[in-house]
């Protein structure tokens, strides 16, 4: 006890002031807090300070009634479900512009290739009709 | 990685999902000011979870540290993302009404100074607004802060004592 109030002689405010909000949070050991403790007593800078930092603290934990929704909507839930139990729908889902893009891109190329197709046997066809001749 | 049955996989979600939505609404809400674009945090932080976890999904203090650190990164991107929106209208008063939204919603029974005090909050960087909220809101431990944020515990005691000296001196300039 002796050594403890020896220490507290030479403890600046200085010393003190930086550890006032997490004294008050709880935050620091037993020795601490008593230095704290005792210099506050004697201190009335570091008492103002105190009251400064828990009156901001008050104004804070007030506003705290502001009520954020306390559960997700229903249907964000199942979204979130959703993609969880179904991944691979999910992705189909996520990238449906790209998937459709991709798709109507296929048929056409699929179209295409049977209007060119088709039209070279035509031509095909025609080629070969003065070779009958020749033949007849 | 655990492989889950269908079963096993729904028990997964509900528990998880019923555990921390409320906390993360609550910590994004007071992020971003905003109701429903916390709700979009909240939904994008869960995806991502269960898309990416790759440990067991049960209710721990990593997976609720994990969601603190990707619903605060989102939270940012939805900031940055709504000032482009804004700046982009060039309409700069509008994401200020949006943010306060929720200020005037609930202005009956509030003291001025609380009000004084959330917009002060509002105005601080999303590290230092992190830092607060997990603190005063959320009444985490300075151990439990630094594993959400990456920082030591003297350095979480630090940055919240400026804060929170910077928040008093304009608290009690506003009175003035
Ligand atoms: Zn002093």
């Amino acid at each position: 006890m002796a050594k403890l109030s020896q220490k507290q002689s030479i403890i600046k405010c200085s010393d003190i002031e930086p550890h006032l909000f997490d004294f008050l949070q709880h935050e620091l050991g037993s020795a601490q807090t008593t230095i704290i403790t005792e210099h506050l007593k004697k201190c009335e800078d570091c008492k103002k300070s105190l009251a400064e930092l828990q009156s901001s603290l008050k104004a804070l934990e007030d506003f705290g009634v502001a009520q954020p929704p306390k559960h997700l909507t229903d249907n964000r839930r199942k979204r979130i479900k959703f993609a969880y139990m179904h991944p691979f729908l999910n992705f189909c889902y996520i990238h449906h512009k790209i998937i459709s893009i991709i798709i109507v891109i296929i048929t056409l190329a699929t179209v295409l290739f049977l209007i060119k197709n088709a039209s070279l046997d035509k031509k095909r066809n025609f080629k070969e009709y003065p070779v009958q001749l020749n033949l007849r | 990685m655990k492989h889950y049955s269908r079963r096993e996989k729904e028990k997964a979600f509900e528990v998880i999902v019923s555990q921390y939505e409320a906390q993360l609404l609550r910590y994004v809400s007071r992020m971003i000011f905003n109701f429903d674009l916390a709700e979009d945090v909240v939904q994008e932080t869960f995806l991502k979870l269960f898309k990416n976890w790759k440990d067991e999904l049960a209710p721990s203090p990593q997976i609720l540290s994990w969601l603190y650190r990707v619903a605060h990164n989102k939270a940012i991107d939805m900031i940055r993302k709504e000032n482009r929106r804004i700046n982009h209208q060039n309409n700069k008063a509008e994401w200020d009404k949006i943010d306060l939204e929720i200020l005037h919603k609930e202005k009956s029974g509030i003291s001025e100074n609380a009000l004084a005090a959330a917009e002060i909050l509002n105005s601080l960087t999303p590290d230092e607004k992190q830092l607060v909220i997990l603190k005063v809101y959320e009444k985490k431990t300075y151990k439990e802060i630094s594993e959400i944020t990456n920082l030591t515990t003297g350095n979480v005691g630090f940055k919240l004592h400026h804060i929170m000296k910077k928040m008093a001196k304009r608290l009690n300039k506003g009175e003035k």
